[in-house]
Parts: structure tokens; sequence; C-alpha cells
């Protein structure tokens, strides 16, 4: 059975290329434009993973990861930030609010799933 | 004390306070811009990544097939958006070192091998028609404590500095484990250039102070960058040219968590 992801990215092109991509590998996306609808998203589909963006409209990447993981319907979601924010605080804040792992723009295929295994994994 | 006495205590008293608060407010405006110039980089950080996944989308073939002539310029796309990518994450590390001043790298076990590889896979395309070729002769070594992103970025300038620099024969890139470290080491015929040169050529401000008589030029952020990140991994880097011009650029790191680096792992 293929794996759930929900992509919360508000950007349509990265987005829209990450859809295009892991749809390829096999993975069944789901895509939410902001953090509102990636929590109705993640509380419908109840996906495996969640590649979530920090900075977004209506509800930022750190609520989305503390509203879910406070939410024992959700708390088991992997969740793999993606940001371009790579300081420590960043860093360390994602980890505070329940994030599994962190990916830092500019990235690649490559990166990206080996993040993703790593995260699946985990 | 004397009327004059009081007169220049306060004087003096006076300019101290002044320049305290001259010192505190032209050290705010340094943060604040370091963090507007910082949002910029982060914010270009996006688009790129858009332009490179595009780019990679469409060359593994994901976007339909596309013509074999263009092929090489969604290549050269994919190339030039990685090195801008470098560029960037050069100038942020630069602003958070000098502005900011809360440059911390963190580390986490990284593959040298691995970063080689995927710096030839993503800039290689630019030097496919050139008249010099990419050697590579990296065989198993074990794996560093360095930032995954910082070490494909440190790479991939050192073999553009090679390819700016060089004047004949390829491009080798080498990597061997050596007593607790892994030296990576990218090496070319270039100029003879001179010892005082190459000294101040990894400067942290070469690229800004550099004389009109000195040869080499930067290539992103400089060498200096690149010394100054791989010391913040526990690492160092240096360049060497033998007289005959034959340029090395070393750059080592450790294979275990050395200061000032901060480990990656999640926090318990």
């Amino acid at each position: 059975m293929s794996i759930k992801v929900v992509i919360a990215e508000d950007e349509f092109a990265v987005a829209e290329n990450l859809k295009a991509l892991m749809a390829s590998r096999g993975y069944r996306v789901f895509s939410a434009a902001d953090g509102v609808e990636a929590v109705e998203l993640c509380r419908k589909e109840r996906p495996e993973v969640l590649l979530l963006d920090i900075l977004m409209p209506r509800m930022g990447g750190f609520d989305v990861c503390r509203i879910l993981k406070s939410d024992p319907a959700t708390k088991s979601i992997k969740i793999l930030m993606i940001t371009a924010l790579d300081r420590m605080g960043d860093i360390e804040t994602a980890f505070q609010h329940g994030a599994s792992d962190y990916l830092t723009k500019p990235f690649d295929q490559d990166k990206l799933f080996k993040k993703l295994d790593k995260v699946l994994a985990s | 004390m004397s009327a004059l006495g009081l007169f220049l205590s306060g004087l003096l008293l006076g300019a101290a306070a002044a320049s305290a608060a001259a010192f505190f407010l032209w050290h705010r405006a340094l943060d604040r811009l370091g963090r507007l110039i910082s949002f910029a980089g982060h914010e270009i950080n996006t688009p790129l990544t858009a332009v490179n996944m595009t780019a990679l989308n469409f060359l593994s073939g994901i976007f339909g097939d596309i013509p074999a002539d263009q092929t090489k310029w969604m290549q050269l796309m994919r190339s030039q958006s990685s090195r801008m990518g470098s560029i960037v994450g050069e100038l942020r590390d630069l602003i958070h070192h000098v502005m900011r001043r809360d440059l911390v790298v963190y580390v986490e076990p990284s593959s040298v091998p691995e970063a080689v590889d995927a710096v030839v896979k993503a800039v290689g395309s630019s030097v496919a028609e050139a008249d010099f070729q990419i050697q590579v002769e990296v065989g198993e070594v074990p794996q560093v404590m360095a930032d995954p992103d910082r070490l494909f970025r440190t790479v991939s300038s050192m073999l553009f500095h090679a390819r700016k620099f060089r004047s004949r024969g390829d491009i080798h890139i080498t990597a061997q484990a050596l007593d607790g470290e892994v030296e990576t080491v990218v090496s070319y015929h270039g100029a003879a250039i001179p010892a005082d040169e190459i000294e101040r050529s990894l400067d942290l401000y070469y690229p800004a102070t550099r004389r009109k008589d000195q040869q080499l030029c930067s290539v992103g952020m400089g060498l200096g960058m690149l010394r100054l990140v791989a010391r913040l991994q526990g690492g160092d880097f240096a360049f060497e040219v033998a007289p005959e011009g034959l340029s090395r650029l070393r750059l080592r790191l450790s294979t275990t968590l050395k200061p000032p680096a901060a480990s990656a792992a999640r926090p318990a």
C-alpha cells in the first residue's frame, strides 16, 4: 500500500513540483496551501507523513505542528519541516514543536527522499 | 573640585554616554540590516527551490519527455540554480557571522562521497562541453560530522573555483581518511601565485580588499568563507599552490563531533 503524504506549502511552484515528484514515486499526495487547511487535511486523511512549510498564511508551520502533536488522533503523523530558515533557533523550535526532522531550502530530490526515508523509519 | 574640574568631568561623562548610545544605535541598526538581508536570502531560496525542482522534474521525465537538444539547457538551468543556491547560502552565513554574530552550524554524520557525487551531478553539466574533465577518485571513507548542505556547498565552491582558475589539464577530486578526519582535495593546474597572495585569498574579506595586482579573484563569497564554515564544523580548509602552479584546495572534516559545531540530532 502506498504511503500517504500531505504537502503543506503555500508557494504554488514548489507545491506542484513536490506533488508531481512524489506521485511519480508512488506516494498518495494531498496538498494544502496554508496552515489551517493542513490541519484539516491531516485530521481527514491521517497521512503517514506531513511535509510542512514553516512560513504559511493563516497559520504557521510551528502552530500546525503543535496542534497535530497535541491531538491523539494526529500525534503519530511524522512531520518533516520544510523551510528556508536554517538557523539554530528555528531548528530547535521545530523539534520542540514535535517535528521529526527538517529540510532546508533549496533542496533537490535526493535530499528530500533521504530525509523522508529517515523520518518514515524513525 | 574646581569649576574647571567639574566641567571637564561632565564633558568626559557626556562624551562617554554619547559614545555608548551611538554604539548601541549602530549595533541595533546593523543587527536589523542583517536580519533584513538574511530574510531576503530566505525569500530567494523558495523560488530557487522551485526552479531547481522544475528542471530536475523535466530531466527525470516526470513532466514528460523533452527533446534531446533541449536537455543540455535544462541541465545548465539546474547547474546554475544550484550554484545560486550555494552563493545565497554563503551570503546568509556571512551575514549571520559578521552582522548578527549568531552563526552556529549543526552537524550530523555526512558522506563525503555522496556530497562529491551530488556536486558532480549538479554542476558537472556546466563543464560537459569544455576541454577538460572532472576526475573523481573517492574511495570508501568514514562519515564526517558536517552539515550536509554546507558540505555540498563547499565542495561545489571548490569545484567552481578550480574551473575558474585552471589553466590546463583536468580537475581532480580525491578524498581520503587521515587520522580521525577525512580530507577532500580539489586540484588543478593554474597560475603560480605568490605565497602572500595565497594567504590573503583565505581572508574573509578578500573579495572586497583584493589589490589590482593580485591574480586571484573570487568565486562566490571566496575561499575565506569556505575556511570559516569548515572551522565552524570543527574542521579546516587550506589552499596551496606549488611553484609550477599545481593548486590544491583542501577541506578537512572530523569524523567526530568537535567544537564549535553543534549536534544536529533531535534534542532528547
